[in-house]
């Protein structure tokens, strides 16, 4: 009866184990698979369009038919990343993600305001000059050195269509230029 | 042999029991951590920085990219009202009301939460292009063949699941997520 107990016990610890285990680490290798996905659909610190078709399907998870996408893999080890979006009529949003999936900032048209963007982002232990940030521009500060800017944009029908994805066209990623940094 | 069938055991249990209850907990949903309305189902500190390993788990397991609740609320269904799994073999009426956000949507997917491929190339209705039937109400018929109305179409058999997406929600909805007049869903037939 002892040794029954004994066996009982050691079988719940694992299962304990193995639970946590599961929660806790594997996500974030499903996460890291997804990002890798992107990182390989498109050169780094670049923003590509999702096509409205197709690679919706593999690049991400539960798409929105409503909704058109564009992303850019980020990697700020180096220098900030500048954001720049153009803001098309309707709702649109930019959120950053860290390399987990977690969702580090988001703003929509109405909170931006503006029909063009800009955003910077840097790492949160860079030591970074408030004073040097470029006019009109949002700092947003990630606790990882790479990630994910994703935006979106409402396409409410099919006539919309084209205007919505030339806005998403003119948005840009990319590394702040060396001379810009070191001013 | 004794002490072998016992550590075999141990490990098949031990292993089988932590893995079942971490990915049923992480894919249906603690009641500590989801809210249930109905059919449906919310995560409501999805893509919050404070968010519970479980709703973390949840959405990095699909490699999703989620929204904070300021900015969209997300239901998912994948029974109907009487607690069926939706069936792609049965045709089915989704009822419910405007909801006080700045736009939503409602879009059918495969259980593996990819589109559902189908001629019409439709998969969604929002709050812009869809018929109301009357003050703010609607009704969408969920079958293969085309029904009058709203109609979203189901493609090949097999399970299939409804995901209803609120952008910018007022606080009411925000603030009880269980009180939100969810839509219903009927089912009418099955083939």
């Amino acid at each position: 009866m002892r040794r029954l107990l004994y066996w009982c016990v050691a079988t719940l610890l694992l299962a304990v184990v193995v639970h946590l285990f599961v929660v806790i680490f594997v996500p974030g290798v499903d996460t890291g698979q997804k990002l890798a996905q992107m990182e390989a659909a498109g050169e780094v610190n670049k923003l590509h369009q999702i096509a409205a078709k197709d690679t919706h399907q593999v690049l991400l998870t539960e798409p929105s038919p409503d909704l058109r996408y564009a992303f850019c893999k980020f990697d700020i080890r180096t220098r900030p990343l500048m954001i720049e979006g153009s803001v098309p009529p309707g709702y649109w949003s930019v959120s950053v993600y860290g390399e987990t999936g977690s969702n580090v900032y988001t703003l929509n048209d109405r909170q931006a305001g503006v029909q063009k963007l800009q955003l910077m982002i840097v790492t949160e232990d860079e030591p970074f000059d408030d004073e040097a940030r470029p006019e009109n521009t949002i700092i947003v500060r990630v606790p990882t050195a790479s990630g994910l800017v994703l935006f979106r944009a409402l396409v409410s029908d099919r006539s919309q269509e084209e205007l919505v994805e030339s806005h998403l066209a003119a948005s840009k990623c990319g590394l702040r230029p060396v001379q810009q940094a070191a001013g | 042999m004794r002490a072998l069938l016992n550590i075999f055991a141990f490990l098949v249990c031990g292993l089988g029991l932590g893995y079942c209850s971490a990915d049923y907990s992480m894919q249906q949903g603690l009641a500590t951590v989801s809210v249930r309305n109905g059919p449906w189902i919310t995560w409501p500190s999805a893509g919050s920085a404070t968010a519970d390993p479980y709703t973390r788990a949840h959405f990095a397991a699909h490699g999703h990219l989620p929204l904070t609740a300021f900015e969209a609320v997300s239901f998912r269904a994948n029974s109907d009202q009487q607690g069926q799994l939706l069936d792609q073999d049965c045709e089915y009426v989704v009822e419910g009301r405007a909801f006080n956000a700045r736009w939503w949507s409602l879009t059918a997917y495969n259980t593996d939460r990819t589109l559902m491929e189908n001629p019409a190339e439709r998969h969604s209705f929002n709050s812009r292009n869809i018929v109301f039937s009357g003050q703010g109400e609607f009704q969408i018929s969920l079958a293969r063949d085309p029904r009058p109305g709203n109609w979203l179409p189901l493609a090949a058999s097999g399970g299939f699941q409804l995901t209803l997406r609120l952008y910018n929600p007022d606080a009411d909805i925000k603030n009880n997520l269980q009180a939100v007049s969810v839509p219903v869903i009927k089912k009418v037939a099955c083939s």
